[in-house]
């Protein structure tokens, strides 16, 4: 289904992942947790191999995995598995200082037993630990359902009143955000309008729909108008563990004429955009380069013959070019980028 | 992911009505890639290494189709096993493909649409699409429009797609196109007149009635034609009743549009965005090959939903190498752009590939070229070889410093000596093996007509030796047609149209004089 591009957007890919990863396990037979793991492992890779240029749904997957080995530890071993996230990074961020973590332990339900590679009744196991995996799936949905909300619920704080601010392609996260902030302050977007695709013409129409003051310009006058700009808002498909990210392209223009007039980037994302790759942008193909139609039409039957013509779809945007990322799991600089992936993934689904 | 179609939702409520069927006519229902297809059905060549038919599969699914008959002729058990082998046959897959084998006696696609309606398998409108479709059009929503039409009109008969490509594009067959005039307000299609390149076709002729009709006319000679119909249920059964219409075009088109007592019409959707082409010759595998590796038919692009389940890892300059490291390629060999590389293949030092496609387990030896060169699987190629705009097939030999100037065409299994030096647009095949009398006895028809035209080849084999070199199984076919006159073939087959539609022709003399 996704190998054919029938979901369209990251996260529809995500839930769409979450769906079925939920009815694997709902339907799955296993007696202990290796099995379990194997199950959703297999079919994950699948549905990433299906689409491999849509980072999001490996990373769904491993988000699953990451939450079911965390509901299998916490029944288990109990006290002893909900403690493991005390130096959360957005903790830390968020209140400052590392805290002793109090609130895990609140939605347990009373301890189940539970018996693995039971001979006698093999399916003990699945019996007593699904409703609590359905529950840890529920989780990544219900995180996934209200992504936008939370990337955009300190918008207000991050956008003054009387700002100009720049932003390029139709992300909807920005898109969210941009509107959030409008509830609370008057200011200004530019719209680049993103050629080839022109997504920013439908993203202006959606902004002063909602009473934004808008602004439509043509990418090329990105670096002209930067000096007037206040801050850079990109969306992205992809963050990368080294700070980097992958974004429609045209970001990587606004993020350089940004740099050179020392304007800050802000980058709005779920979470479920962390991808655990470190040097995906050495590859060439990872751009996801897209027909050339929308560059060279292919009535012009003389050029066809003779003019190469490349249509990346997405802009590598490097570490050094962003300032902060906001996401539903709070605000963080591109180097601790490292550390929020290391916390929401298991090392070992890196490689699915 | 780029949002290339939105169309998620609206389709839903189109399958809820009906299942979407489609029409494979598999068979091509002529020679034009002989000796190529010496074996071999002509869907199971494989174009960027993964065959033809699972290409037209790719391109279906992509449109939302969900049950497809394959209309086979040719080699039936073949095509068969390669719809049973292919990953569509899987359950999870969400098509149903079933393998029709008609008569032998079926000599056009006329004669497969009437064995369509004799099975009786059409249960609502469809899709008619040939064998080696590359496609990224949505026919769902040319299904849709056609539908809609006929909500309207119950005349609307069938709906053609295809797109605008100016009179020399390269993925425009200059051997045959047709002229469509159109009503520009309604894209009713009001007439048809077949074209073909030799001898040129200098005049249409456009009824007057048409002229009186309808205020706003526009004639256009720059479609290419994509040969996908949307056709209404009626359409094998108006195949039926009128049992001399062999090609949908030139006789079902042409006559149902200028028939007086029908009262039925065509209509053509011309697809703004998409690509759409199919492989009719070998001049236009060439280009949809290069259309292929320069990503128009995205997202059935090498590195992303390859038709064969290979895996391509996507270089700068459109270069395409397979995934698993089994590529060996030399430090001093030179890779050129819009270039796909075979799994498990080996290229020697100093070889120059560019503009070429190489299968899985070749091997390239040292100083090679490759210019525009199409080579399939297990294909071996001694050193110093040079090889233009020609397509060499599968396990073929070649012996050191070979020469294959363009538009040869090396058929499967062929071995030809050290320092051979082809003249341009030569064919060869592998000679027969002898035949064994038990063989003999149960020869069917299929073997039979094929035998008829190696015996007709084996016949003018006079100085292959020379060219050939030692150690040849090779057997040269003739350079131009032998017998053109004998033969009552029609005119678009005939030796110099079908030149037009070579693999390297030039595109200068599209009037008709020899290279």
């Amino acid at each position: 289904m996704y190998s054919i591009r029938q979901v369209v957007g990251s996260r529809e890919a995500a839930l769409e992942t979450a769906l079925v990863l939920r009815q694997v396990v709902s339907k799955a037979r296993f007696s202990n947790i290796q099995q379990l793991i194997a199950v959703i492992r297999e079919v994950g890779r699948r549905l990433a191999e299906a689409q491999p240029k849509e980072h999001s749904v490996g990373n769904t997957v491993r988000r699953v995995l990451h939450n079911v080995r965390e509901e299998y530890n916490s029944a288990t071993k109990g006290a002893t598995g909900a403690s493991r996230n005390v130096y959360s990074i957005s903790k830390f961020v968020l209140q400052g200082q590392p805290r002793k973590h109090t609130g895990g332990a609140a939605k347990s339900e009373a301890r189940i037993t539970l018996k693995e590679n039971d001979p006698s009744d093999p399916d003990s196991f699945a019996r007593a630990l699904k409703p609590v995996l359905m529950e840890a799936i529920q989780d990544v949905l219900d995180e996934l359902e209200t992504v936008y909300d939370n990337v955009s619920k300190n918008a207000k704080d991050h956008i003054h009143s009387d700002e100009i601010i720049l932003t390029i392609g139709h992300s909807k996260t920005v898109e969210a955000f941009l509107k959030s902030a409008g509830h609370y302050r008057n200011y200004t977007v530019i719209v680049a309008e993103t050629a080839p695709s022109y997504q920013g013409h439908e993203m202006a129409r959606s902004l002063s729909a909602a009473g934004i003051s808008t602004f439509l310009v043509p990418d090329s006058s990105i670096y002209a108008i930067m000096s007037r700009v206040n801050k850079v808002i990109l969306g992205a498909h992809a963050i990368l563990a080294n700070g980097g990210l992958f974004a429609i392209s045209g970001s990587l223009l606004a993020a350089t004429a940004a740099r050179a007039h020392s304007t800050p980037v802000v980058v709005c994302a779920g979470q479920f955009k962390l991808t655990p790759l470190w040097n995906l942008y050495h590859e060439h193909g990872a751009l996801d380069f897209a027909d050339p139609s929308s560059v060279l039409g292919f009535d012009e039957g003389k050029l066809v013959e003779r003019v190469d013509v490349v249509n990346p779809y997405y802009d590598y945007v490097g570490p050094e070019l962003v300032d902060v990322f906001i996401t539903n799991d709070g605000d963080h600089p591109p180097s601790s980028v490292y550390r929020l992936i290391k916390e929401t993934y298991d090392d070992d689904d890196h490689e699915l | 992911m780029p949002p290339k179609s939105s169309s998620g939702k609206d389709k839903d409520i189109a399958d809820e009505d009906e299942v979407l069927q489609a029409v494979i006519l598999a068979d091509s229902f002529n020679k034009r890639f002989k000796p190529l297809t010496v074996g071999k059905p002509r869907c199971l060549l494989p174009i960027c290494n993964a065959t033809l038919l699972d290409w037209t599969f790719e391109s279906l699914a992509l449109a939302g189709v969900q049950e497809i008959f394959v209309i086979c002729r040719s080699y039936a058990d073949q095509v068969k096993a390669a719809i049973r082998d292919s990953k569509w046959s899987k359950p999870s897959s969400g098509l149903k493909i079933v393998p029709i084998v008609t008569a032998k006696e079926t000599f056009s696609p006329g004669d497969a649409m009437r064995d369509i309606y004799t099975h009786g398998i059409i249960t609502s409108d469809f899709v008619l699409v040939t064998g080696d479709l590359v496609s990224n059009v949505r026919i769902d929503e040319v299904v849709r429009a056609h539908k809609e039409r006929r909500r309207a009109n119950p005349n609307a008969l069938m709906t053609m797609v295809v797109k605008e490509g100016g009179t020399k594009h390269r993925t425009r067959s200059r051997g045959e196109s047709g002229v469509f005039v159109l009503d520009p307000d309604t894209s009713e299609c009001l007439h048809y007149e077949p074209v073909i390149g030799y001898p040129p076709t200098p005049l249409i002729k456009i009824p007057r009635e048409i002229l009186d009709e309808h205020p706003e006319v526009e004639i256009r000679n720059d479609f290419i034609d994509c040969s996908i119909d949307v056709c209404s249920v009626e359409v094998p059964s108006l195949f039926q009743d009128n049992f001399d219409y062999a090609d949908i075009r030139r006789d079902f088109v042409y006559g149902v549009l200028t028939s007086d007592l029908l009262m039925k019409n065509i209509y053509c959707y011309v697809a703004k965005d998409g690509y759409a082409a199919r492989v009719a010759d070998t001049r236009s595998y060439d280009s949809v090959s290069k259309d292929i590796l320069s990503r128009w038919t995205f997202p059935l692009v090498p590195d992303d939903n390859h038709p064969g389940g290979h895996a391509y890892e996507h270089l700068r300059g459109n270069k395409y190498i397979a995934k698993d490291n089994s590529v060996v390629l030399s430090r001093t060999c030179k890779i050129g752009n819009n270039t796909l590389i075979g799994s498990h293949t080996t290229i020697e030092a100093n070889a120059t590939v560019h503009a070429s496609v190489i299968g899985q387990r070749c091997k390239i030896g040292p100083g090679v070229v490759l210019r525009n060169a199409y080579v399939f699987d297990d294909t071996q190629i001694g050193a110093g070889c040079v090889i233009e705009n020609s397509i060499v097939g599968a396990r073929v030999r070649l012996g050191d410093r070979c020469h294959v100037p363009r538009g040869c065409l090396i058929a499967d299994g062929v071995v030809i000596g050290e320092g051979t030096k082809l003249r341009k647009f030569e064919r060869v095949s592998r000679k027969r093996e002898a035949a064994k009398p038990e063989q003999a006895n149960d020869a069917n028809d299929e073997e039979a007509e094929e035998d008829s035209d190696l015996e007709e080849v084996e016949a003018h084999q006079e100085g292959a030796e020379e060219i050939l070199g030692e150690g040849s199984n090779a057997l040269l076919w003739p350079q131009s047609a032998i017998d053109d006159e004998e033969e009552e073939l029609d005119e678009r087959e005939s030796f110099r149209n079908q030149r037009l539609m070579r693999l390297g022709a030039c595109p200068r003399f599209a009037g008709g004089t020899i290279y």
